[in-house]
């Protein structure tokens, strides 16, 4: 076991991670605030990807495909007003947003079929070296873009009055409006927020991992244990836990490949058992 | 003088249960309004009936000539009605400064606005200035209370009040800080209705009452009046 081969599967740990977290932030600040599980939100990962991918592969533009996957905004603004906002109950809810990520999964692949689709960013399919540490550049692009992303996320949760209302929402959503929240209004822009920053993800991993129908609702599987794990709706929870997973996948890729989906699962059960409110989470009742 | 809140045969049901049987009463502006009765009278669901969690399933809620019966609690509060729960409900995760911040910018101040009025908050009830970087969470149980007023009257268009058990479970020196804060309000004009299981703050600010019982008002007068009814104070306070 040589200490590069380490840091390489760190590094990869690192950026799946960046990945992992844009998915599972909105996955869990929807579901903080709105009390949503959004079954479908693996599915606008996945159509992110398509997007970005058909854009990108024809411009040869990374640029022009980030811009395209998070179109996917529009895509979650009229889920959520047209289909979810008409009626507010869990049950409904949950049937809407399971029978979405159904049919756009097999929408997908009634348009793209089960072929993988696969596009590298000209100038990034290389690797670096440092020393004896092998890096792939794509994988520090995402890191970097990651960090980006994640900055200008955690900015607008933390410092703007969008994101101060949607903290007290989450912590009491009746109590946010009897001071004059139209708690409407924040649970759509949320929920499109969200979806920008599924597509997004989505389309960060094509240049690595490619695309194919499932892979968006393979990925809510993390996901769902990143909101375990972190707690749900507690925003740092969800950064410190989509790290962890991201690294623990990715060591397991390395090393026991065979593990690397059953090691999530365990993480999730310790977490489970020891905190079952989640690492940095709150009782939610 | 100005009739503000005019409230008409509200009924309310939830599920099976009748709780609200037409309740009605109006409100002056400037007014003091208690509302008494035993557990389960239906004092709460009134108060949240008036916020608006509560949709009633008939009568009127009348604000300041605006039929508000079926408007949602964001546009009620906009007009300037507050309200304390009494389970003081405070944003658990959010500091105290941020609580009061939150409750600031959600009727649409600006930040500086905002900020002046935090700074007045603070001239109140100093000790939430020297607990403004904790989280609501880790204050006791006084300490909270004073930030779920606080967060209530920090507007600056507050004009009704809806207080549930403001005192209760509180300990002397807390009683007394709310109290002043109440007594301030008096003298700015805010019409307020405050639900009281003992007769702590109606003793110092006088008033109207009424008597809620099984979803009825079953007696309405001053609190003088109510004060010296020793079979009154018997029944609802256990006190003679
Ligand atoms: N959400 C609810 N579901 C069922 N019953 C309720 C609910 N809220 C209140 N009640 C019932 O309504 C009645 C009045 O409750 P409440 O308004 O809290 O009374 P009070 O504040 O006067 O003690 C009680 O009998 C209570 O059990
Ligand atoms: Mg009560």
């Amino acid at each position: 076991m040589s200490i590069e081969i380490l840091l390489s599967a760190i590094v990869d740990g690192i950026a799946l991670g960046f990945v992992l977290l844009m998915l599972s932030l909105g996955f869990s600040v929807i579901f903080g605030l709105m009390r949503i599980a959004n079954f479908a939100h693996g599915s606008l990962f996945t159509l992110g990807a398509y997007l970005g991918f058909e854009v990108a592969s024809r411009t040869g533009n990374i640029v022009y495909g980030l811009l395209a996957a998070s179109s996917i905004g529009l895509i979650g603004l009229v889920i959520e007003r047209f289909l979810l906002k008409p009626k507010r109950d869990p049950m409904m809810q949950v049937i809407i947003t399971a029978g979405l990520m159904m049919l756009l999964d097999r929408l997908a692949w009634l348009r793209w079929g089960d072929v993988p689709y696969i596009w590298i960013p000209k100038g990034l399919e290389g690797v670096v070296r440092y020393g004896p540490i092998i890096m792939h550049s794509y994988r520090l692009f995402i890191i970097v873009v990651g960090i980006f992303i994640s900055i200008v996320t955690y900015y607008l949760f933390t410092k703007t009055r969008y994101g101060l209302f949607v903290r007290a929402g989450i912590d009491d959503r009746e109590m946010i409006q009897v001071f004059g929240v139209n708690i409407e209004k924040i649970f759509t822009i949320t929920f499109a927020i969200g979806s920008i920053l599924a597509g997004v993800a989505g389309f960060l991993l094509v240049p690595w991992q490619g695309v194919y129908p499932l892979i968006g609702t393979n990925y809510l599987l993390y996901a769902f244990a990143i909101v375990i794990i972190g707690g749900m709706g507690s925003i740092e929870g969800t950064i410190i836990s989509s790290m962890l997973v991201g690294i623990i996948q990715q060591l397991c890729a390395y090393y026991v490949p065979y593990l690397s989906e059953v090691s999530i699962g365990i993480a999730m059960f310790l977490v489970l058992i020891m905190k079952p409110e989640g690492l940095l989470g709150k009782v939610i009742e | 003088m100005l009739v503000v809140l005019v409230i008409s045969d509200l009924k309310v049901h939830i599920g099976p249960l009748y709780i609200l049987q037409g309740v009605s009463f109006k409100l002056r502006k400037g007014e003091t309004f208690f509302l008494i009765g035993r557990n389960g009278a239906g004092k709460s669901t009134l108060l949240k009936t008036l916020v608006g969690f509560i949709k009633p399933s008939s009568g009127s809620i009348v604000f300041e000539g605006k039929d508000i019966t079926y408007q949602p609690p964001y546009v009620r509060a906009r007009l300037g009605i507050r309200y304390v729960p009494d389970n003081k409900r405070l944003f658990a995760s959010l500091s105290v400064e941020d609580n009061l911040l939150a409750s600031l910018l959600a009727e649409g101040l600006s930040r500086s606005k905002a900020m002046d009025r935090i700074e007045y908050v603070y001239s109140l009830f100093p000790d939430l200035k020297r607990l403004r970087k904790l989280k609501a969470s880790q204050l006791s149980g006084g300490q909270q209370q004073m930030l779920n007023l606080a967060r209530a009257i920090a507007s600056p268009s507050l004009k009704l009040l809806l207080a549930d058990e403001p005192v209760e479970g509180l300990s002397p020196i807390f009683v007394s800080k709310i109290l002043e804060a109440f007594s301030k309000l008096v003298e700015e004009g805010v019409t307020m209705v405050i639900v009281e299981t003992m007769p702590v703050i109606m003793k110092k600010l006088s008033g109207r009452c009424a008597i809620l019982n099984a979803g009825r008002i079953v007696f309405e007068g001053s609190t003088e009046d109510l004060l010296k009814n020793e079979i009154i104070m018997k029944t609802y306070f256990g006190l003679a």
